[in-house]
């Protein structure tokens, strides 16, 4: 726990002296056309001619207290406004593993019980593919092949609608649902408006594939090498000399064996793509706090930049920490 | 003091670059073309006057030629401005692979020798180096990045250097110095109590002439092994920094700055301006990545890559 706190406050440190580090962040919410009177008003307000001791300790208690500091260019609380892009790309993530586990498990599990399959070489070819690709640009050569290439109707007659929505955020031009839990497809099912919630899933698919075709390959490689070494262990082969069908081994003990690092590996990535799919946000317009980072550097916001890094980074060591405690919950062999 | 190096691990460097394969030739003769590209990269305009292949002045807009599909005269078309982009995408190779191994070659050096100093130095040497590891690697690689434009991007600190990518080269370093520190280290571990070193020890060579002589010479299977991988890794980065206009500026060719242009007309069908940088991409890091997995098989098991 006290390493966790330490590792929590060295992340918020450095980010902090990271950003704010930098020249005259003043004039980027002001104008170029203001007093040096005004510019000085406004930095003593924003607390910033303080030492940076001093500053980094306001940040650090306002932080406890869940402020993350307001926007230079909209003034509006960045808590707020990552109250809403956080959820958006939890949404993003969540699907990105869910379509993860379609593809990148089953292959590997199969390429760990035969490899050389056939099916084992489809997996290691998607997992090299997926690791040369550079998301954002897989991402548009989606939006090419799905979006733009398929046939519509000209003009007059309406496009005939498409295969695939433009790239163009969460939904297009709907009202959002309800907020409850923030993922629109789940917010869209508890109003009970299965068309909303449709809506919703169907501009999920493009980036949540993308994501999924970058991010999967190591679950892919990591199944393939558990289920392998799960099979060559002493306590398979006792299995089957017991006499147990080939499925109850599978499922009894290769799976079951080979499941904790895929399930930590899982658990990672989710972490690490909360932060990691800037560039696909980007691409497909997502709403998220990637794109908002990225907004809010186009604008020299950098207490938005700022927030944003610390969420992903604190989002990823507190799940670190608790893959952790699972892990050891789960592995009796650890605890000793 | 020399060390003891099995002849098998002699001329490694030469052995994984052109040593004899098994079923990667494919991938190799690719890392070679890329490699003559960014040789080349610069003087592929003076080339083009010597054999007739159309390339242009990187730099030169051609107004009357915006967006033109790849033809015979542009063999992978032409931008908004009407630069050509076959000249761009090869003259960027360089721009891209030296920027990569610089950044490696700093970050990685710094973290191989933080990690054999940690693993011989063990106790609160290792913890700090830990730590450290640990603090940095929880950062997503792209933020990382984005804060440290945000920090040093207004800054002009670096004199005759240009900005952007003296600042991409600090990025590649920061992400690739935990990534060799942890290698190394796992590697050179449980050698601390090593009989050579004891012996050294007895020699009387210093801390310092045992990490240099004793300890780095013995991870270097695994850093060979890494490398490759990690600069495929910092192209993507790159890519990926100049992609949300960070790193280098527009007008100058990189691949990333180059799909950034086309992001905006893809949707309207003009294809040729995202898809052709990317495939060098796509080219560069597969190349690289089979150069990994080669120098794995030489050096033999617990070469294990991360």
């Amino acid at each position: 726990m006290v390493i966790l706190a330490v590792v929590l406050l060295a992340v918020v440190m450095i980010g902090f002296t990271i950003t704010r580090s930098t020249g005259t962040p003043l004039y980027a919410s002001l104008g170029v056309a203001v007093s040096e009177a005004i510019i000085e008003q406004r930095a003593e307000e924003m607390g910033l001619n303080e030492p940076i001791v001093v500053q980094f300790w306001t940040y650090l208690t306002h932080l406890l207290q869940g402020d993350l500091g307001v926007s230079r260019i909209s003034r509006i609380p960045v808590a707020e406004d990552i109250a809403l892009k956080l959820p958006a790309t939890a949404e993003m993530v969540f699907f990105t593993l869910m379509v993860s586990f379609i593809w990148a498990i089953p292959l590997g599990v199969r390429a760990g019980l035969r490899p050389g399959g056939r099916l084992a070489k489809l997996g290691e070819g998607m997992a090299q593919f997926g690791v040369s690709v550079p998301a954002f640009w897989l991402g548009l050569l989606f939006i090419f092949l799905l979006y733009f290439l398929p046939p519509r109707l000209p003009e007059p007659l309406g496009p005939l609608p498409a295969l695939f929505p433009p790239p163009l955020g969460r939904l297009g031009g709907v009202d959002p649902p309800a907020m409850v839990t923030g993922f629109y497809t789940v917010d869209a099912l508890i109003a009970g408006d299965f068309r909303l919630a449709w809506e919703a899933l169907w501009h999920l698919i493009l980036p949540a594939v993308t994501l999924s075709l970058t991010s999967g390959p190591p679950l892919f490689r990591v199944t393939r090498t558990a289920v392998s070494e799960a099979m060559a262990s002493p306590f398979v082969e006792a299995a089957y000399s017991y006499g147990l069908g080939r499925r109850t081994v599978l499922i009894r003990d290769v799976l079951r064996n080979a499941s904790p690092p895929v399930l930590n590996l899982a658990a990672m990535t989710f972490g690490y793509l909360i932060g990691g799919g800037v560039l696909v946000e980007v691409v497909f317009s997502w709403p998220g706090i990637g794109s908002y980072a990225v907004w809010g550097m186009d604008n020299s916001d950098y207490d938005v930049v700022l927030a944003v890094v610390i969420i992903a980074a604190v989002i990823y060591v507190i799940l670190y920490f608790i893959v952790d405690l699972i892990q050891f919950a789960m592995d009796p062999r650890l605890r000793d | 003091m020399t060390t003891i190096v099995p002849p098998r691990e002699r001329w490694l460097v030469g052995r994984i670059l052109v040593g004899p394969t098994a079923g990667i030739t494919v991938r190799r003769s690719l890392f070679f073309l890329m490699l003559f590209l960014a040789v080349i990269g610069p003087w592929i305009e003076t080339i083009g006057q010597w054999i007739p292949i159309p390339v242009y002045d990187p730099l030169r807009p051609d107004p009357f030629n915006p967006v033109s599909p790849p033809s015979a005269e542009h063999w992978f078309g032409t931008d908004t401005l009407g630069l050509d982009i076959f000249t761009r995408v090869i003259v960027a190779t360089r721009v891209d692979f030296t920027l990569a191994l610089i950044g490696v070659t700093l970050g990685g050096g710094l973290g191989c020798l933080a990690g054999a100093w940690a693993s011989y130095r063990r106790g609160w040497v290792d913890v700090v180096a830990l730590r450290i590891v640990e603090v940095v690697q929880s950062f997503p690689v792209l933020l990382l990045g984005i804060a440290l434009f945000a920090a040093l991007g207004p800054l002009e600190i670096f004199g005759p250097v240009d900005n952007g990518m003296a600042v991409l080269v600090i990025a590649i370093s920061m992400v690739n110095f935990p990534l060799y520190l942890r290698q190394v280290r796992s590697v050179l571990l449980p050698l601390t109590e090593a009989e050579f070193v004891q012996a050294a020890k007895c020699a009387g060579l210093g801390a310092w002439g045992i990490v240099w002589h004793h300890f780095i010479p013995n991870a270097r299977g695994q850093i060979l092994a890494l490398f490759p991988l990690t600069c495929a890794y910092a192209i993507q980065i790159i890519a990926g920094l100049s992609f949300i206009g960070l790193g280098i500026e527009p007008p100058n060719p990189e691949w990333g700055s180059m799909i950034k242009t086309g992001a905006t007309l893809i949707v309207q069908g003009h294809w040729w301006v995202s898809v052709f940088p990317g495939a060098f991409i796509v080219l560069s890091v597969y190349s690289l990545t089979g150069f990994s997995a080669r120098s794995e098989t030489l050096v033999g098991p617990g070469g294990t890559s991360a």
